[in-house]
């Protein structure tokens, strides 16, 4: 019960760094995704991808490029990455919480103090 | 002190901005995250296809961008992010931005004055008066500070904030103020960061989310750390 109550109090105390933790969090999280876990092949794939879909669209010809992206940069796994970018989500979107919180408490502090 | 806020909260009036702000960030998910969601799916736009349309229109792209842009903020519940991307692919960071930038400030302001001369005396004659000058009140007090926040934070939905604006009495000058200051930077951000991410628009969206927030939790300390006088908050009696 103790255990609770201080949790809830340190909750309360300061959103605003919850809220920083959740930057941290996500900062982190969209970091790691776009450097240790991310496709190795993905940017020239992205490259190829825009000359060959601007190709096609110029000379009016099928559009193939997807598959043959795939078959000259063939995709690697990137279920960690993401896992990374929905953790990054998540905290995004606590840390939109923790600072709504936070308006809202500085805000109700001041119409109090005003009665 | 969780209590306190809890209290707060509830003992605030109907024009508290607790309320305003939970409302507003309600309204946001349910227009950006489900009906945009669902016109995703069934109208599913990608930056690839817009870049090709834009650059096939020639001197008259940047134009159309802009409109576009504007008409999307107005009338249509759907994201810009494609054509945030598309401007940056096709225009580079600086220019990109600009076309960009100037598309959500015309369709910001069309949205603001809409409201302004057709919501708003709809809203006086749904809701009592003396709500509608607390709102102003409000809108008075902390309407800036609140517009720079709501449109640096990722979750709030721009067509919703611009809109619900033009429901108070704050003057344009004012809001178009805190709508530039609150968004060039994010706006610089989709439309650099989208053009390294074009098959993934959502992705883009989320990092330049997290920086937004970033810049969000900075600019809610620094506007409310202080607590706000509000003096002759609620209308008496």
């Amino acid at each position: 019960m103790l255990i609770r109550s201080t949790r809830l109090q340190l909750l309360g105390t300061q959103p605003v760094v919850w809220a920083l933790a959740c930057v941290f969090v996500a900062m982190t999280a969209t970091v790691l995704a776009v450097t240790v876990l991310r496709d190795p092949l993905a940017a020239s794939r992205r490259d190829y991808l825009r000359q060959c879909h601007e190709q096609a669209y110029d000379r009016g010809v099928a559009d193939r490029c997807d598959a043959l992206a795939q078959a000259r940069y063939p995709a690697a796994d990137v279920a960690g990455q993401k896992i990374a970018f929905g953790v990054a989500a998540i905290a995004v979107a606590l840390g939109t919480l923790f600072v709504l919180f936070y308006v809202i408490r500085q805000t109700g502090a001041a119409a109090r103090g005003r009665g | 002190m969780m209590r306190s806020s809890r209290q707060g909260l509830l003992a605030a009036g109907p024009a508290s901005p607790a309320r305003a702000l939970i409302g507003l960030f309600l309204i946001s998910l349910v227009v950006s995250v489900g009906v945009g969601g669902i016109l995703n799916v069934v109208f599913p736009l990608s930056p690839r296809e817009v870049h090709l349309v834009i650059r096939s229109l020639g001197v008259w792209g940047p134009i159309s961008l802009v409109f576009i842009v504007a008409a999307l903020i107005v009338f249509v519940p759907a994201p810009t992010i494609p054509f945030d991307i598309a401007a940056g692919i096709g225009y580079g960071a600086g220019a990109g931005t600009l076309y960009v930038l100037t598309g959500h400030i015309a369709g910001a302001t069309i949205a603001f004055l809409l409201a302004r001369r057709f919501g708003r005396p709809l809203l006086a004659r749904l809701v009592p008066v003396r709500a509608i000058v607390s709102v102003d009140r409000l809108a008075e007090t902390l309407g800036v500070q609140l517009l720079v926040l709501m449109r640096l934070l990722p979750l709030f939905d721009f067509k919703v904030v611009s809109y619900a604006a033009g429901l108070t009495d704050i003057s344009l000058g004012k809001y178009l103020g805190a709508t530039i200051a609150g968004i060039t930077l994010p706006v610089l951000g989709m439309v650099s960061v989208g053009a390294d991410l074009t098959g993934h628009p959502l992705r883009a969206a989320l990092i330049v989310g997290t920086f937004g927030l970033f810049a969000g939790v900075g600019a809610a300390y620094m506007l409310f750390g202080h607590p706000p006088r509000l003096d002759n908050w609620e209308v008496p009696g």
